[in-house]
């Protein structure tokens, strides 16, 4: 009997004729593996680019959004589990081919086509070529994934995607394995070759109660980014909230998420954020030069902006990101 | 207006409001159906990156 290996994820899951990846959206048929979700997607909004989150990228703008059904991962506290722990036959799916995504997106008067919700490694293909033809409309690419994902398809990816959204979900193997049945390892070299490879890199940490909300655990992540991708990748702390197989915890902390907050500034990260808790200091982006306050946020609201030409307004520090 | 004629027309709106959701009730039926059973749109096409597996089956 014939088997194929996916070669897309670092799952590599072997298929037998008939049989679909763990993702739901990959199928072995007639001796050929096939993608199940082209052109069919079964999310499409827009969303302030904030909400991605991309705090460095063209801020208070529009991202088309769009999902198809699936996902090569399955975290317990899933936000989107009704369409990510799905196959496609069970989502309700538009047409919408990747010409399409890009009209709209057009006479959205979105600046951007963000590719997230589900893990969008697992519609690929769909990616990729809306994409191209994005960029050949001035249109901004945005991945929002976890990086679980082979060098090649990535490597080959790059080049048409501008900013990323990198979920680092934790900094041990362990709570990859228990918490997302996945694993660490891939996801650090994921973001590394994104950043190497010329895209904006920013990522969120989603601190769970008695799962990943040690100290210790913050502080060796907040190191990591700094020592491996940067003090000026952003690194966002979102707090949890009880969603799907993990609605018997509470929701985290404020307390936390400002000592982790201040475990990111301590370390010598740039940019640190606090998100789901609207109003706090930690929506707003600061110089890290002279402190001033240069984006003032409440949730994805954007209030004040001192980013003038990529610069701070006051001292003319180079503010990394896509500013225009 | 008496209050004979406003009970008259309090029980032609709930009449007309009984009527309304007899008729519309299977109808949101219909189209609730329509969201949940399996969508025709799925439409296989070739996927990039795979290859023939290693793991060839013993015996
Ligand atoms: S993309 Fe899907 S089919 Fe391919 S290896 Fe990953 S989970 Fe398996």
């Amino acid at each position: 009997m014939k088997i194929i290996e996916c070669q897309l994820c670092k799952r590599k899951c072997n298929l037998i004729e008939g049989q679909r990846g763990d993702c739901r959206v990959r199928l072995h048929l007639d001796g050929k593996l096939q993608t199940l979700v082209y052109g069919n997607p079964c999310s499409v909004h827009i969303d302030p680019i904030e909400k991605k989150p991309l705090f460095h990228v063209l801020p208070a703008t529009g991202a088309f959004s769009i999902a198809t059904a699936g996902c090569n991962m399955h975290c317990k506290y899933c936000q989107n589990w009704q369409i990510s722990q799905r196959p496609p036959e069970e989502t309700h799916n538009y047409d919408l081919p990747p010409d399409r995504v890009v009209a709209e997106t057009l006479k959205a008067n979105c600046k951007s086509i963000a590719y997230t919700y589900s893990d969008p490694i697992i519609f690929y293909e769909y990616m990729y070529d809306t994409a191209e033809i994005a960029h050949k409309h001035n249109l901004l690419n945005l991945m929002i994934t976890a990086g679980f994902i082979e060098e090649k398809p990535l490597l080959d990816l790059c080049p048409h995607i501008d900013a990323a959204n990198v979920d680092l979900k934790g900094i041990t193997e362990e709570y990859y394995q228990k918490m997302c049945s996945s694993e660490l390892a891939p996801v650090l070299h994921a973001i590394e070759t994104m950043k190497k490879n010329g895209v904006w890199v920013e990522l969120t940490n989603l601190i769970i109660p008695t799962w990943n909300d040690s100290e210790k655990d913050i502080r060796t992540l907040c190191r990591w980014v700094k020592d491996t991708v940067g003090p000026d990748v952003p690194l966002h702390f979102s707090r949890f909230w009880p969603r799907h197989l993990l609605k018997n915890l509470p929701p985290t902390p404020v307390e936390t998420m400002e000592l982790a907050w201040n475990i990111a500034k301590s370390e010598g990260l740039h940019y640190a954020y606090v998100g789901n808790v609207p109003g706090h200091d930690g929506n707003s982006t600061f110089c890290p030069n002279d402190g001033k306050l240069l984006i003032k946020r409440i949730g994805y609201q954007i209030l004040e902006n001192h980013v003038v030409d990529g610069k701070c307004e006051f001292c003319k520090t180079e503010i990394l990101g896509i500013w225009s | 207006m008496t209050n004979k004629q406003l009970n008259r027309r309090t029980f032609l709106k709930y009449l007309n409001g009984m009527l309304t959701g007899a008729i519309l009730l299977p109808l949101t039926r219909l189209f609730q159906e329509n969201k949940t059973t399996p969508n025709t749109t799925v439409k296989p096409k070739e996927a990039k990156y795979y290859g023939p597996s290693n793991d060839e089956l013993a015996g």
